[in-house]
């Protein structure tokens, strides 16, 4: 059993501990997150997170921007997962406007997103396992995930921060060489996968360092707001594309990958899980696939009528919320990013305390924070 | 023992040879064996399978500036990487590669290396004390606290082995070996000698004085350049040496059918080393205190178990 | 719409008339405009009833000299998207703060904060999060300009 070290408030710490800066250069905080831990030995006392080294003002860059000049920018808040945002603003601001997308085009979305996913958690995956030590497994993800990537940049022409969709539709068709591409992909990856699961899922080393640390009980994840992978790990069912679905999810047949436990080990299987069931809903989805047109009329200047809207998507990372407040020019009056790793990451300082430092970067890493979305 | 002034020059000129030749290619080798586990090649530009890329390495890093932190205790900053390095020289001196090939026949060899083996601590501790940095001190207060914990079931094993052979010097070891190897009277112990040396050498999934990615570089945190390089030198020469012991105690050495002893001895060595590589390249790491109670409660108990049979048996 | 869903019962133990908005349209469950004083309460009974908080924010209406606080919650087994406008005078931006209900709120109600402008009453943490320590301005108001 781990020895839990007493508690305590930034008051009562004496000069007998120390302070350790860890970041915002730090292998272990994946980008410029600062986290002040305040030190007895290697057990840590109180963890204090200082946000806003990537801070851009990008709420304030959106309101003086038209919409479709917000639409690049939105992708570089999250650049693991940069269609997710994509979606989420065309989304809104066709819920705004009233657009219709057609069918063709909200498929390829999907599939666009989900591989998206993929290759996010594939990062993911090998940078967990970078934080607990293991150097192989990172290389390994990022041979497939350079297939994902391959496959995105046939469609949407760059490949990290990607913006492919458009408002109403899509800007280009995709050909029968991205879907058979994406089909041979995912039947060579299902037993790739394998081995993944082979290398790291039964090791025992791995078991000892992910179960039972940085348990989230269900009670903390409704007052932190937790979404994505890391609330899915301490029981809940909570899927945006399941409860508010959009673009079409309510047409395919997928599972929420739920574990109880709550502790990194749980934040891992699910997420390992939602591998699986992003290839399901992509082969549903390239089954399915309609033919028709990808894009619909819409005015080359979008100026949305009086109102607000509220549009949530599920990143890979958990629910992104973004609230538009249009008065009806040519540029939002207010925009709000409501972003998964922020509120995921404010639970951080609760779990660090009494932890030892290899496991709260254990912690760390299985939130799978990306830096320039918690700082916008 | 009549060890002539020229014959010493002479040792130290070929340990130095064998440090940095073995450095040499333990670079090397670690990268191939790690690029060719992650699906990839590893060095292939400088020199045939990129075997001359070490030496271009160390070009650069001799070349280099060693920066000295401003709050650091230079004395001990300056220290730290010799102290972990010369112990290396005299470590190699009672090695055995061969029946004759050897520098200096000493009768109690085998503690003779084992007590200067203790001295990396020392170095690692001085080089995290001595750089002023947090995390070079958690790293050095880390080897500290580990090293008890694999010590104790190491020298318990290397006990035993005395016991069967019952003599301290490492050609006799050899020796005793004529009728079988110990690994095969001792595999337990064998396993327990292997995660003890994996632990003394620092290498994951023991790394924990330099766990990257929890305190950047640990103890050699702050060192670039020279600095840097005795480190990386003296954890190669290390694992050379843990890796030969191990050869010696457990797998009889040089001997071995058809080849001369010199190439068994080496084939063995790196064989061990591979392995380590393996390990290192394979597995997360463990935390902190989950090695504490892997030293302390069971490899602990399983070598003295292992002790305890073993003299019953010796004595009936 | 469900008759007895958790966001109505957690309204009506508060004294809050349930009114449900059109889903797609706007993708919100429900949409209040409450007082200042009705916060605490109905945070409290909204976290009794397990609704988690999704983001506190604001919006500069300066035509009417008011900033209208934003509050998003949200049920984890039901999609129930509550959005509550709590409109606070532009001279004497106070707020309270639901910081000790959801412990979320508080990076949430530290960002409006320095963003706006905004006191938040009881918040446990008031530093600067995403600006500088030192920065006085606060960027979202719609009359800051940029230039200091």
């Amino acid at each position: 059993m781990k020895e839990q070290a007493p508690t305590y408030t930034l008051e009562q710490i004496d000069e007998e501990n120390f302070a350790l800066n860890l970041g915002p250069q730090h292998p272990g905080t994946h980008g410029v997150l600062r986290v002040i831990l305040h030190m007895d030995g290697e057990y840590i006392l109180y963890a204090d997170p200082i946000l806003g080294y990537g801070h851009r003002m990008q709420e304030k860059v959106a309101e003086n921007m038209t919409y479709l000049q917000v639409l690049p920018y939105v992708c570089r808040m999250d650049y693991l997962g940069a269609l997710s945002y994509n979606l989420a603003w065309v989304c809104a601001v066709e819920k705004l406007c009233e657009f219709e997308v057609p069918d063709r085009a909200s498929v390829v979305r999907v599939i666009a997103t989900e591989l998206n996913r993929i290759s996010s958690h594939l990062l993911w995956w090998g940078a967990y396992l970078l934080d607990l030590g293991a150097f192989t497994p990172f290389l390994q993800a990022f041979t497939d995930r350079e297939l994902i990537l391959d496959l995105l940049e046939y469609i949407t022409g760059s490949r990290l921060t990607y913006c492919y969709f458009r408002f109403g539709g899509l800007p280009s068709d995709v050909d029968d060489v991205f879907l058979t591409g994406v089909r041979d992909f995912i039947e060579g990856f299902r037993g790739r996968l394998k081995n993944y699961h082979d290398l790291v899922t039964g090791n025992v080393i791995f078991y000892h360092r992910s179960a039972d640390v940085g348990v989230i009980l269900p009670f903390d994840a409704a007052g932190y707001g937790l979404s994505g992978p890391v609330l899915r790990g301490s029981g809940f069912a909570y899927d945006v594309r399941r409860h508010e679905p959009y673009s079409g999810y309510d047409r395919f047949d997928f599972e929420i990958p739920v574990e109880e436990t709550g502790d990194c080990m749980a934040r891992y299987n699910v997420r390992m899980a939602e591998i699986e069931q992003s290839m399901n809903i992509i082969e549903q989805a390239l089954n399915t696939i309609p033919d028709g047109p990808i894009r619909s009329k819409v005015p080359k200047i979008i100026k949305p009528p009086e109102g607000e809207v509220t549009m949530a998507v599920e990143t890979p990372r958990g629910e992104l919320v973004i609230y538009i407040v249009s008065d009806g020019t040519k540029k939002p009056y207010r925009v709000k990013y409501r972003v998964p790793s922020f509120s995921n990451l404010s639970i951080f300082a609760k779990l660090a305390r009494g932890q030892l430092l290899a496991d709260a970067l254990a912690v760390l890493g299985s939130f799978d924070l990306v830096i320039p979305e918690v700082d916008r | 023992m009549n060890v002539s002034f020229v014959a010493i020059i002479c040792y130290l000129l070929g340990i130095s040879a064998v440090v940095g030749l073995n450095a040499v290619i333990l670079v090397w080798l670690e990268r191939k064996v790690a690029g060719h586990m992650q699906f990839r090649y590893g060095p292939m530009e400088v020199g045939p399978h990129g075997l001359l890329q070490t030496l271009a390495d160390g070009i650069k890093l001799v070349s280099k500036q060693l920066v000295i932190p401003d709050k650091a205790d230079k004395p001990l900053f300056l220290l730290a990487p010799v102290v972990s390095l010369v112990p290396i020289f005299a470590a190699m001196m009672p090695l055995p590669l061969s029946e004759s090939v050897q520098a200096w026949e000493l009768n109690i060899g085998l503690l003779f290396i084992i007590a200067l083996g203790l001295l990396n601590t020392l170095g690692i501790l001085l080089a995290g004390w001595g750089s002023n940095n947090k995390y070079a001190l958690l790293g050095g207060s880390r080897a500290v606290a580990q090293i008890l914990a694999y010590k104790i079931p190491l020298l318990i094993s290397v006990m035993t082995i005395i016991m069967m052979s019952g003599s301290y010097s490492l050609r006799d070891i050899v020796l005793a070996q004529n009728h079988g190897w110990y690994v095969l009277y001792q595999p337990l112990l064998f396993i327990v000698y292997i995660t003890a040396i994996t632990l003394e050498t620092n290498r994951s999934p023991f790394d924990f004085s330099e766990a990257e990615s929890e305190l950047v570089a640990g103890f050699h945190t702050e060192y670039s350049g020279m600095g840097f390089s005795l480190f990386f030198l003296a954890e190669y020469s290390y694992m050379f040496i843990a890796a030969a012991l191990a050869s010696i105690l457990f797998l009889g050495g040089w001997q071995g059918p058809w080849l001369p002893g010199p190439v068994w001895s080496l084939i063995k060595i790196y064989g061990i080393i591979f392995l380590l590589m393996w390990f290192r390249w394979t597995f997360p790491r463990l935390r902190i205190d989950q090695m504490l109670s892997l030293g302390w409660k069971i490899l602990l108990p399983i070598t003295l178990v292992n002790f305890l049979v073993t003299a019953g048996v010796l004595a009936l | 719409m469900q008759v007895n869903n958790p966001l109505q019962q957690a309204l009506n133990s508060v004294g809050i008339e349930y009114r449900p908005t059109e889903f797609p349209n706007i993708g919100l469950h429900c949409s209040l405009v409450l007082e200042r004083n009705q916060l605490e309460p109905l945070a409290l009974s909204l976290s009794r009833a397990g609704f988690f908080i999704e983001t506190v924010t604001a919006v500069d209406k300066v035509q009417d000299g008011i900033f209208e606080c934003v509050y998003f919650f949200n049920h984890y087994d039901e999609a129930l998207r509550l959005l509550i406008r709590i409109p606070i005078p532009r001279s004497h931006p106070v707020q309270s703060s639901i910081g000790k209900i959801f412990p979320g709120a508080v990076w949430h109600e530290r960002e409006t904060a320095e963003m706006f402008g905004i006191k938040f009453e009881g918040c446990p943490d008031t530093r600067n999060f995403l600006l500088p320590e030192d920065a006085d301005f606060h960027p979202l108001r719609k009359d800051f300009s940029g230039v200091l």
